[in-house]
């Protein structure tokens, strides 16, 4: 039974099937759903590697990996799925790429799609989907910015990848004697004023070290207080009115003690930490907390919301990325993989698998929202709406290979980071460091604009 | 009166005693106390960590686990994958202090005691190589095991971890070999001993202190190595533990009692072989600074 419609995941190509169908003189066809082609029942054959990035859990990796080997039983294909650890993934795809040892498909993370669209390495997979568009109630449009460029798609979205504020209720009741989370940034400040209490508890876990957490962090309170990275013309934007308010708030934060005296030097897990060990009562991550606290610790659990990132004065703009999957033009086999790609993007498969990670990879397709997995589940009811709202980060100009890259170069470069305790740590003033931040910005876009 | 007052003093038994004492009494225990905690501490915290339920890691930040578990333990050893990068860490790292050492003993026997052109050039090469940073030669080596296809395989890993241990261990062997008096080997010769002969029975048991630190330095590497592991390998019943353990790294969550109970199982091996060979790695470090 799929509810969500289904396209048949076939054994064959829709070219191979025209040329099946025309041997074999009328075979029996299987009807496909929505007026799509019907297939043949031709192997596929030969083999095929897929690389992944571990999910949240091995239950989840292994039904990934199930799924595609049963497709490939089905189909004679030789299928083999290999997670590896995310924090290196980069540069074993990179390496890959580089020494012609590419997989045939790859789970793209971050703004990998683009990077790699961008010089013409991987395949066009717009027809696929155009086709998978179709289920579902379709792919969240914030998430497309990700995967397309010039008008094409270079990978299919298999999850949402959000950012919300983990929010500890009992501290809340105590400051407001309500528990619901703060909504903008100014009553966060307040709540945080609160509950401070150190060494031992902090209001706001904002990680200020030199890691991308950081970097996200800091653009979404640019975007909330009317800042931008870029202008409409893709051009360096920082120094504004909004970037300067964002970093006099953090500034404020910081030397008022509400943030912990450790975050400069956190990483992306600190702050999980710190909202596990009961230290920082708000702090601003994916879902992967919730998923600790689900097994290990209830209490916790009991007193925690997943709420939207709070607005500030221009109101709330949450990022949103998300986790596709790409064929590289290098694979032998380009048919099979884009078979293999639509038998897992069908929904009723990708909700089993969101199922079996636990609720971090949040549903690629719209109407997955209704599942009861996610609809009879508070702590993922505002996930919509963020993704609706989400802002990428080349707002407001359009997402270019070019700009795209440079702003990934930024993200490398870790200038926000920078930024960011250039006014904590160092003390500086925020109008001249967001200057300098945005100086380094030109500089960089430049560098990488040389090199294209 | 002042004069009477500091032959008290002089005269002082505690004073005398802890004048020629207080280096063997006091300043040498303190010191090494100190030095032991600032060592084994880290150890303690992993140990502590490997024993205590999730929740606690995080909540109850102390060195003695108020609640102790073995949960960690039981995971690692029956429901992971753990046993199997320790048997293939135990593979490629034998087989790589094996052939290391062989070549680098006849390496270093043939650039000590015979006379050929290009031999210093050779013995300055060795070292060379061994001075490029792996960073740079991850992708061309890459490339190479790909063609080759060593990939996926343990052999790929010993292959590669063998162009960095071999340069070393030669240099230090040749260190090592350089201060036998070369009266013993002639004597041997005159004997009517073959220079194989003289190597395994002149060179190789004087040499057993500079052998035990080649050993022990090609196994850690080779135990301890991850970028090139990571790289090479991506199956699940080929990986060692360095690149295996990440896989108690889950995003940005961390499985930090699996981590630190795979962590100290894995730190075992090297600790067990420090231990045993402790007298004559001490010895084969002198004498490769010292004699080189």
């Amino acid at each position: 039974m799929h509810r969500y419609g289904r396209l048949l995941t076939p054994r064959a190509s829709r070219r191979s099937i025209l040329k099946g169908t025309a041997a074999a003189g009328g075979a029996s066809l299987l009807a496909g759903s929505g007026g799509k082609p019907a297939f043949s029942r031709q192997e596929l054959g030969g083999s095929l590697t897929v690389w992944g990035v571990v999910s949240f859990t091995e239950a989840g990796d292994e039904l990934l990996g199930q799924q595609m080997r049963d497709w490939g039983d089905e189909n004679g294909v030789e299928v083999e799925y290999v997670a590896l650890p995310g924090s290196d993934y980069a540069t074993k795809v990179a390496t890959a790429v580089e020494s012609g040892a590419v997989p045939d498909v790859v789970m793209m993370i971050a703004d990998l799609t683009i990077f790699y669209a961008s010089q013409g390495r991987l395949v066009d997979l717009s027809d696929l989907f155009g086709e998978l568009n179709q289920l579902a109630g379709g792919i969240w449009p914030s998430l497309l910015p990700h995967v397309q460029a010039d008008g094409k798609t270079y990978s299919i979205p298999m999850e949402a990848d959000v950012s919300v504020m983990y929010t500890r209720l009992d501290l809340v009741e105590e400051a407001t004697g309500e528990r619901t989370p703060p909504t903008t940034l100014d009553e966060l400040e307040e709540i945080a004023r609160e509950v401070t209490d150190p060494p031992r508890q902090f209001g706001i876990g904002l990680t200020l070290g030199r890691a991308p957490d950081t970097v996200g962090q800091i653009q979404q309170l640019i975007f909330a207080d009317g800042g931008t990275l870029v202008d409409e013309s893709g051009a360096p934007a920082l120094a504004s009115e909004g970037a300067v308010k964002a970093l006099t708030r953090v500034k404020r934060w910081w030397d008022d003690g509400l943030i912990p005296q450790d975050s400069p030097s956190w990483d992306d897990s600190s702050n999980n930490t710190s909202y596990q060990s009961y230290q920082s009562a708000f702090v601003f991550n994916p879902a992967s907390i919730l998923g600790y606290l689900e097994q290990n610790d209830p209490e916790l659990l009991e007193d925690t919301a997943q709420a939207a990132f709070p607005s500030g004065d221009a109101g709330a703009f949450p990022s949103a990325g998300t986790w596709s999957w790409a064929i590289f033009n290098d694979s032998e086999n380009v048919e099979a993989a884009t078979e293999l790609i639509r038998h897992i993007m069908q929904p009723d498969n990708l909700q089993a698998v969101y199922e079996e990670v636990g609720g971090r990879w949040y549903p690629a397709y719209i109407d997955l929202q209704n599942e009861p997995f996610w609809a009879e589940r508070p702590a993922f009811e505002d996930f919509p709406t963020i993704l609706e709202n989400a802002r990428e980060p080349w707002y407001p100009a359009e997402g270019t290979p070019l700009l795209i890259t440079q702003l990934s170069a930024v993200d490398q470069r870790l200038i926000l980071a920078d930024l960011a305790q250039a006014v904590t740590v160092n003390g500086a003033d925020p109008e001249q460091a967001v200057q300098e931040a945005h100086d380094a910005m030109v500089q960089t876009f430049e560098e990488v604009a040389s090199n294209e | 009166m002042i004069q009477a007052a500091s032959g008290d003093r002089a005269q002082n038994p505690i004073l005398k005693w802890l004048r020629r004492n207080a280096l063997h009494s006091i300043v040498l225990p303190v010191g090494i106390t100190i030095f032991l905690i600032w060592t084994l501490f880290p150890y303690l915290w992993i140990l502590a960590t490997s024993l205590k339920p999730n929740r606690d890691i995080f909540v109850n930040a102390t060195i003695i686990p108020e609640r102790v578990t073995l949960e960690h333990y039981r995971y690692i050893v029956t429901s992971s994958d753990f046993q199997t990068y320790f048997r293939n860490s135990a593979i490629v790292a034998i087989t790589t202090t094996l052939i290391a050492m062989l070549i680098a003993v006849f390496a270093a026997y043939a650039l000590t005691r015979l006379r050929f052109i290009g031999r210093e050039f050779v013995a300055r090469a060795t070292i060379v190589t061994y001075l490029i940073p792996a960073s740079l030669l991850f992708i061309p080596l890459f490339q190479v095991a790909f063609q080759l296809k060593l990939t996926d395989r343990l052999w790929g890993l010993v292959i590669i971890y063998l162009i960095f241990s071999v340069p070393f261990s030669t240099w230090m062997t040749i260190s090592y070999f350089n201060t036998v008096p070369s009266e013993l080997q002639d004597a041997a010769l005159v004997d009517g001993a073959s220079r194989v002969r003289a190597l395994f029975s002149i060179f190789l048991p004087l040499s057993l202190p500079a052998l035990a630190v080649v050993a022990l330095f090609t196994f850690t590497v080779a135990w301890n190595e991850f970028l090139f592991a990571l790289l090479l390998i991506s199956r699940d019943s080929q990986k060692t533990i360095p690149v295996g353990l990440t896989e108690f790294v889950r995003g940005d969550t961390y499985q930090w009692g699996r981590l630190m109970a795979g962590s100290l199982i894995a730190s075992l091996p090297p600790v067990i072989i420090y231990f045993v060979s402790q007298r004559w790695v001490v010895s084969g470090l002198a004498g490769g600074a010292i004699k080189g």
